[in-house]
């Protein structure tokens, strides 16, 4: 794996390339560990609490209006502090405490093909348009993307019903 | 759900409503419960599939974080790294400090968890001092540490050696130490005397080299050099005595060696140590301290 200049790590990243993921893992993980363990986190938390940070950072990045001029480092380490305060003031508690359907909705989307996933995970993680779908999935137009789109979340949504057990009716 | 109101909650839920579509939206949520819970589905649909998502990428990262648990705990390693520095800094203190004896080293290098060897003690093989101070360990055998039996020491009369073999090992043998060993003057007694002798002495060495220096004529070489080596030792069976050959004076028993003063008088060489004074007669062999009762006279 290569180096990434910083701008080369913003782009990647609203491109949606994942390698960049583990290019900054690597980067970052050992003294983000070493960073945590001096502030009191248990080595063995530091795992998670990294990847929760890294993530963090990812989807922020990932918003259009991220400026390409930001230092990536710099707004790591940030949010590494800010988590590890955030930690600090809610304690031991579980971070994120994900309700049961939310649960079901993940395990039904992780049951959909890969081409239905890729094509909802851009439309509501990523935030994209119709046209920007079409030109990184190689669609001939943004009618043909939404089409895709819908195929896609009519299945996803029958799955989650059928898993709910909603009346199909009621809807 | 129908492809018009999945666009219309889609822009909701992306905050694009704005204006008189917000306000129609809400009315319409309001009055209507089914699209309510249309809003509320589509929702946790969404939440659902972010929710995978990260769930996923964050295994991802997981996965590829080169984690390993360390096999000993933080805490342990500080304290082994604690007792390493310590322990070197002890070593190296005991080893190059002035402090170091031999006895701390011995310690150090844990000769009890040695295998104890028969010691054979050789006086011979040791240096011309040793040899010197051995003696008095073989002769006056009234030491309380080193006891062995009779058949286990050979002693050869007339040497100052003795070979001891010991099996047993019980037995501790200790040496002689050299506490200091200095150089000094032996303070002449009349001083004022002797000076014109002294200065006689002087011209006639003066005219001797004046005549002819190559001459090689004899000078007076019987003046003495009054530089004496006094070497402090200390015996484990705490001998106390003297030798004194040349210009060395091996003293035992001495235990400040800076209240000893070398007095001369009437070309006999006494030591004060304290307020008592002995004399000093040369010989090669061992003897004991002989006070010297007699006053100096200061009228010679």
């Amino acid at each position: 794996m290569g180096r990434y200049s910083n701008q080369e790590i913003i782009t990647s990243i609203q491109n949606g390339d994942e390698d960049v993921l583990f290019y900054l893992t690597g980067k970052y993980f050992q003294s983000s560990r070493r960073w945590l363990r001096r502030k009191g986190v248990k080595d063995s938390d530091t795992p998670s609490v990294f990847s929760n940070i890294l993530l963090k950072v990812f989807r922020e990045v990932q918003k259009s209006d991220f400026s390409k001029n930001n230092d990536v480092e710099i707004f790591f380490f940030n949010t590494l502090k800010e988590e590890l305060n955030h930690i600090r003031t809610i304690g031991n508690e579980k971070i994120e405490k994900q309700e049961e359907d939310a649960l079901v909705v993940a395990r039904c989307f992780s049951i959909l093909n890969d081409e239905f996933k890729k094509i909802l995970s851009e439309r509501y993680v990523e935030n994209l348009s119709f046209e920007q779908i079409a030109s990184r999935e190689n669609f001939s137009n943004p009618v043909i993307a939404e089409f895709e789109f819908t195929k896609a979340f009519s299945q996803f949504e029958s799955i989650v019903k059928s898993r709910l057990f909603v009346d199909p009716k009621e809807l | 759900m129908k492809s018009e109101n999945r666009k219309l909650i889609d822009r909701y839920l992306q905050n694009s409503l704005s204006g008189l579509e917000l306000k129609n939206f809400m009315d319409r949520m309001e009055a209507d419960q089914e699209f309510k819970s249309q809003v509320s589905f589509q929702n946790n649909l969404i939440d659902g599939i972010r929710k995978a998502e990260d769930s996923r990428l964050r295994e991802l990262i997981e996965k590829h974080i080169d984690y390993k648990k360390p096999l000993i705990p933080s805490a342990l390693k500080l304290i082994i790294f604690f007792f390493v520095v310590a322990g070197a800094g002890i070593t190296i203190w005991n080893f190059s400090g002035k402090e170091s004896t031999e006895n701390k080293r011995r310690y150090l290098l844990f000769d009890i968890f040695r295998q104890k060897k028969p010691e054979i003690v050789n006086l011979n093989t040791g240096s011309e001092n040793e040899k010197e101070i051995k003696v008095p360990v073989s002769k006056n055998s009234k030491s309380n540490i080193v006891s062995p039996s009779p058949e286990s020491i050979k002693e050869s009369v007339g040497i100052d050696t003795a070979s001891i073999n010991s099996e047993n090992p019980d037995i501790v043998f200790k040496k002689d130490q050299l506490l200091i060993s200095i150089v000094t003057k032996a303070k002449v007694e009349g001083d004022e005397i002797q000076k014109p002798i002294n200065s006689d002495n002087t011209i006639a060495q003066n005219t001797t080299e004046a005549l002819n220096p190559l001459a090689d004529l004899p000078g007076n070489e019987s003046i003495e050099n009054d530089n004496y080596i006094i070497e402090f030792w200390v015996s484990p069976v705490n001998y106390k005595g003297y030798k004194f050959y040349n210009d060395r004076i091996v003293l035992f028993g001495i235990e400040e060696p800076d209240a000893v003063q070398l007095i001369k008088r009437n070309d006999k060489l006494l030591f004060k140590y304290g307020k008592e004074l002995f004399s000093l007669e040369r010989s090669e062999n061992f003897s004991p301290f002989i006070p010297e009762t007699e006053k100096p006279s200061i009228s010679k």
